[in-house]
């Protein structure tokens, strides 16, 4: 899967080796989906709505503390993304 | 090497050897010497499952209700390791063929492991369930409650009731031998609605450990009812497929605690980068 949206694009990058390109997506859709937005018109601002989002889904693979931690990168996913 | 690698190198030698020390032992009529190898054989592989299992367990740092379910996972399969281990020094100190002699005390620590399991099991499903990731087709689940109804009634039928109508067997062992199949019955609902889930993470890092646990208790729990029934008819050859099954199963589940682990690790070494 590929975004025009570098955010999108970092956030399924982050998470499909984890839990598979197809769930990446999905969790991409359907997080962007309950900010209000699509993937590709996610902003810096929907990230912490968004990575608190994911971080709920994936708590049940990974812990809650490492959950927590996939969360943080997201949220300042944008700094890699300007940096990167 | 990876130490899950390692781990599964080991498994499927375990599972070899048991199968070559069957064939040989049955080639050549020394049913006794191997029975005594096979009890060894089978404490070794749910020992090898239960240090999984506490290998997930000790790497999830946080007490939450992931790490309770591991946590009740690694006893239930701690207790059956335990119960291998009192089977086989039943067999090789006392002689005791636990094939024969039933129920022995193995089968009440084993009885007691399966609160535990099936505890945890549920616990991991039914997270999922909350988690928001997708649950597939309804009709799967209405396929396999039709199916799980049906077996449960054939089970019935042929095992339950000419158990229970078998004089010659006492209450106690009565109610062990219906207790197994019908405990399993609810790890296997489980187990085939993980295996469906986890078709869902593809390659994912996170569906390894889920699908060995599956598998895992699948083949755990498909032993343990051909076990009932051929026990009970007196078909039941120590070591055979089924004993193979279960220590596969075992196996199976060990390596679920070393793929857990892998994961957790993963995400230290994303952090770090």
């Amino acid at each position: 899967m590929s975004y025009t949206n570098p955010l999108a694009q970092k956030i399924y990058s982050l998470l499909a080796p984890l839990i598979g390109p197809l769930m990446a997506e999905s969790a991409v859709r359907l997080q962007a989906k309950k900010a209000g937005v699509t993937p590709e018109t996610i902003t810096e601002n929907d990230l912490p709505l968004i990575a608190q989002e994911i971080e709920k889904a994936i708590r049940i693979f990974v812990g809650s503390d490492k959950a927590r931690e996939i969360a943080a990168i997201i949220t300042n996913i944008h700094n890699a993304v300007s940096v990167g | 090497m990876k130490k899950s690698t390692l781990a599964a190198i080991i498994a499927a030698n375990l599972v070899i050897i048991n199968a070559l020390l069957y064939v040989f032992t049955e080639a050549h009529e020394i049913a006794n010497f191997y029975s005594i190898v096979n009890n060894i054989l089978d404490a070794l592989c749910a020992m090898t499952a239960a240090l999984g299992l506490f290998v997930a367990f000790r790497v999830l740092k946080k007490w939450d209700i992931i790490k309770s379910s591991w946590m009740l996972l690694f006893v239930g399969l701690g207790l059956y390791a335990v119960a291998k281990v009192v089977c086989a020094s039943l067999a090789v100190v006392f002689n005791v063929n636990s094939a024969e002699v039933f129920p022995t005390a193995a089968d009440y620590v084993w009885t007691s492991g399966y609160f535990p399991l099936c505890a945890g099991i549920a616990m991991l499903y039914h997270s999922y369930k909350k988690s928001g990731f997708a649950q597939g087709n309804k009709k799967f689940y209405s396929i396999l409650s039709v199916s799980l109804f049906a077996f449960t009634a054939a089970l019935a039928y042929f095992l339950f009731m000419p158990i229970l109508k078998d004089s010659k067997i006492s209450l106690e062992a009565k109610t062990l031998y219906i207790f197994y199949p019908a405990a399993d019955i609810f790890l296997i609902a489980n187990a085939v609605s993980l295996v469906y889930i986890t078709r869902f993470f593809g390659t994912g890092l996170v569906s390894r450990p889920w699908k060995c646990i599956a598998f895992g208790f699948m083949f755990i729990t498909a032993a343990d009812v051909a076990y009932s029934y051929f026990n009970w008819v007196g078909q039941y050859t120590a070591g055979s497929v089924i004993d193979m099954g279960r220590n596969a199963g075992y196996l199976l589940i060990g390596l679920a605690g070393f793929y857990q682990k892998e994961l957790i690790e993963s995400i230290n070494s994303k952090e770090a980068k």
